[in-house]
């Protein structure tokens, strides 16, 4: 370059300047990257729509038998609507619970409701059933009660027998019943003709010794055949006596239940070569759904088969109440092949000859308060009850809090009828008794009382799956299970369901109360630790890759989970 | 846009070395100690117009010698700058494109502190960034697996990241050569910086991204040292008076 400055003139502003500029580029490359630690978020409630947990439990609390990891089957009309929550279609529960969810863009409505059934078969337990009808884009829980042939739960009793067999056959006239208890005051029995042939699912002989035979009674104390039918209460993809779909399915009203479960040396009895008339006792204080008074003798029940497989229920005929020979109220059912069997009574939207109701299309908001209007807490079911007892409608709710609504449709004309409100199996609120066809809308709070803890934290939990080697974290939808250890021992039971919709949930737990989270997502289990709640930031050990930590803030009594859970992602 | 900048802060010094020199004959006496007498004619009373390029952008002033070794200039200047993929972000399939919009009117006043050295100026003012914004949209691009679930670019959704340091800022620096031309015309050069208002960040995502709302404070805090607006900028002079 041409020398054009003197030197000396030209050096001090010159080396000022550059001083400055390298000053500045010093400071510019100090400065943080402005995307340290930023992840981009992913929301996954859109791929995954109306989260449903379908929660398997022993219809015994007590029991250490639990159902574990097994297949599933998804029938019914909305099947292919169908996914885990993750995502695919092969379908398995793990540490009994199973994560479902509709498939991206489904939007279910209440004139659109997407109804399927899941089914599983495990050994020991009568077969798992479950119809699901979901109507909002909202989580859901269904608990399903497994009925266990070895343990008789609240409300139930059992058969268990060993009968000897020649050639597959019953030589003489055979009389097997279920053992009443305490919760459970009605029993059943099985009789068999002499020369009775077992046959299996195709009607061909079974040539055997032994005839092993399981059955679980569900009758009406503690509600247990309302609450446990398998499948509940409303059938979508009934069948009419002669085997025709009735449009529109039927809700149940059921007096008693069995689930039989027969093997002859091994291989499942499915038929027999002659009727078997199963007795079925009744509690006298059964109201008639039909009638509005109690069952009395004359009064005619439907009964219904159930299929295994499917869960499909098939109204299979009309029995008259009489005295058996203990001078006890009860129905013969005579069966020819073998699945759950139920007497009871229904209610259709479509005209089905003995049904107890039609319907006059009346539908049924319920809106509920909760007077503490913090409060948000698990899943929730509506039932509708007529002034007499019977149960015939559910409808399953999302977390508990104030402002939840679910509608019923299509309703029977039941005069006097009442909502209650199940929260955490038990009543915590009824209505006052109103018309199904006119009420249109029911307003009803739930008090505080019923559903405050002792001594509550609010917890609010932020989860979020980290794609491992990327920038990018998912925000997790699916419903996480909830346990709490039995006080005074080491066994945890499941309380309810923490709703997880894009990473974030908030429930209220009882200080002190030890618990553990966990769920099934992504063909993986997650579990926290178990951790006792306290007013202060508290430790939860890492387990199966689920990590959290915790802050409390004293001025709000909220205990604050973050945590991460490795997720695939490419 | 922090590589913008700095794109922008090399490149521009290698200007004032081209053969363009201010004042062309008189280049050497401008960096000279001219004695009281030639900084009064200076700058007194005189009046200029200045057209200017750099790192705050392409803009105008109008300069008045105010005093004998201060001058006052007022004036206005943008930069709207826009580039495709600028970056990757790791592990997520994306097109992006970075906008840098500075909008800013100044008054600043330019000192000559030492007598023997009137090619050195200080420089102190201020100026009001009335825009003066950063903005990243994210495309996503080809599809994804999550778990058993693949989702496409269009399921996933936008992302735009903006960041605001609209307000005042305080300037100071450091000008090179005569700020009125002796003549006609002349150039000089800037080197200092504005100290932006603190920045506020917003971050808008659609679809699937619709929760990256929640990444703002740990932008806001990444961010929060990015204050600092360097201007390395070349004058173009013409004197009006």
């Amino acid at each position: 370059m041409k020398r054009i400055f003197s030197k000396k003139s030209f050096s001090v502003p010159v080396a000022t300047f550059i001083t400055a500029l390298a000053l500045m580029s010093a400071l510019m490359y100090a400065c943080k990257k402005p995307t340290d630690g930023i992840n981009i978020l992913i929301d996954s409630q859109p791929l995954s729509p109306a989260p449903t947990m379908i929660s398997f439990v022993n219809a015994d609390s007590t029991s250490v038998n639990q159902p574990g990891d097994f297949t599933v089957n998804i029938t019914g009309p909305g099947a292919s609507l169908v996914q885990m929550v993750s995502g695919g279609t092969t379908f398995q529960a793990s540490h009994g619970m199973l994560s479902l969810s509709l498939v991206k863009g489904t939007v279910p409505s209440l004139a659109n409701p997407v109804i399927f059934t899941v089914t599983a078969q495990i050994a020991g337990f009568a077969p798992f059933v479950q119809n699901v009808v979901i109507t909002q884009n909202s989580p859901s829980l269904y608990v399903v009660k497994a009925l266990d042939y070895a343990t008789s739960a609240s409300g139930t009793c059992l058969l268990k027998s060993a009968n000897s067999l020649s050639s597959g056959t019953l030589t003489s006239a055979t009389s097997i019943s279920t053992t009443k208890n305490a919760s459970m005051t009605e029993n059943a029995t099985l009789a068999f003709a002499a020369g009775t042939q077992m046959q299996d699912a195709n009607k061909n002989a079974i040539n055997a010794g032994t005839l092993t035979t399981n059955v679980v009674q569900l009758g009406i104390n503690k509600n247990a055949v309302s609450e446990d039918l398998p499948g509940g209460l409303y059938a979508a993809d009934a069948l009419d006596q002669s085997g025709n779909a009735i449009s529109g399915g039927v809700n149940l009203v059921p007096a008693g239940y069995l689930s039989i479960n027969m093997t002859a040396d091994g291989t499942p009895v499915k038929n027999f070569s002659k009727p078997v008339n199963v007795t079925m006792e009744l509690n006298a204080n059964t109201p008639n759904f039909a009638t509005g008074n109690k069952v009395k003798v004359g009064d005619v029940i439907p009964y219904w088969s159930q299929n295994d497989l499917t869960g499909q229920w098939k109204y299979e005929g009309n029995a008259t109440v009489a005295l058996d020979g203990s001078n006890n109220l009860s129905v013969v059912i005579p069966i020819s092949h073998l699945s759950g069997w139920m007497a009871g009574w229904f209610w259709a939207q479509a005209t089905v000859t003995g049904s107890a109701y039609s319907t006059c299309g009346s539908s049924l908001s319920v809106n509920i308060a909760t007077a503490d209007t913090s409060f948000r807490g698990g899943n929730y079911i509506a039932y509708l009850i007529s002034s007499n007892g019977n149960i015939f409608a559910d409808a399953r709710g999302g977390d508990l809090h104030n402002g939840s609504a679910v509608t019923f449709k299509n309703l029977p004309n039941v005069s006097q009828a009442m909502v209650a409100i199940y929260y955490k199996g038990k009543v915590v609120v009824v209505s006052s008794l109103f018309s199904t066809c006119s009420a249109g809308t029911v307003n009803i709070t739930v008090p505080s009382a019923a559903v405050a803890l002792a001594d509550p934290v609010k917890v609010s939990l932020n989860i979020q799956g980290i794609c491992t080697g990327k920038q990018i974290s998912v925000l997790p939808s699916a419903p996480f299970q909830l346990y709490k250890q039995v006080t005074g021992t080491q066994v945890f039971q499941p309380v309810g369901v923490v709703n997880i919709i894009n990473g974030l949930a908030s429930t209220m737990l009882e200080n002190n109360g030890t618990y553990y989270l966990s769920t099934y997502y992504n063909k993986t289990y997650y579990q926290t630790g178990s951790f006792t709640v306290a007013k202060a930031a508290i430790v939860i050990p890492p387990l199966t890759g689920f990590n959290v930590n915790s802050a409390y803030d004293a001025a709000t009594n909220t205990l604050s989970f973050t945590g991460t859970i490795p997720v695939p992602c490419n | 846009m922090k590589k913008i900048l700095l794109l922008i802060t090399c490149v521009l010094p290698l200007l004032t070395w081209a053969d363009t020199q201010p004042d062309s004959a008189k280049k050497a006496s401008a960096l000279k100690a001219a004695g009281a007498s030639a900084i009064s004619e200076a700058f007194k009373h005189h009046l200029s117009m200045q057209l200017e390029a750099g790192t705050q952008g392409a803009g105008a002033d109008l300069r008045y010698g105010a005093f004998k070794q201060m001058s006052v200039r007022l004036g206005a200047s943008f930069i709207p700058v826009t580039a495709n993929n600028a970056f990757d972000l790791p592990g997520f399939k994306s097109t992006n494109s970075v906008s840098v919009n500075f909008y800013n009117v100044h008054l600043l006043a330019d000192i000559v502190p030492f007598k023997g050295a009137r090619g050195l100026r200080v420089v102190l003012g201020g100026a009001y960034l009335y825009k003066a914004d950063g903005g990243l949209n994210v495309i996503p691009t080809g599809s994804y697996t999550y778990g058993s679930q693949t989702v496409t670019g269009t399921d996933i959704g936008n992302l735009d990241m903006n960041v605001s340091w609209k307000g005042l800022a305080p300037y100071a620096g450091l000008g090179l050569f005569r700020s009125i031309p002796k003549h006609l015309f002349n150039f000089n050069v800037d080197l200092g910086t504005y100290y932006m208002a603190a920045p506020k960040t917003t971050i808008i995502g659609t679809g699937l991204l619709a929760d990256n709302y929640k990444l703002e404070p740990q932008f806001n805090n990444n961010l929060k040292d990015y204050r600092w607006l360097p201007v390395l900028q070349l004058n173009f002079n013409f004197r009006l008076k």
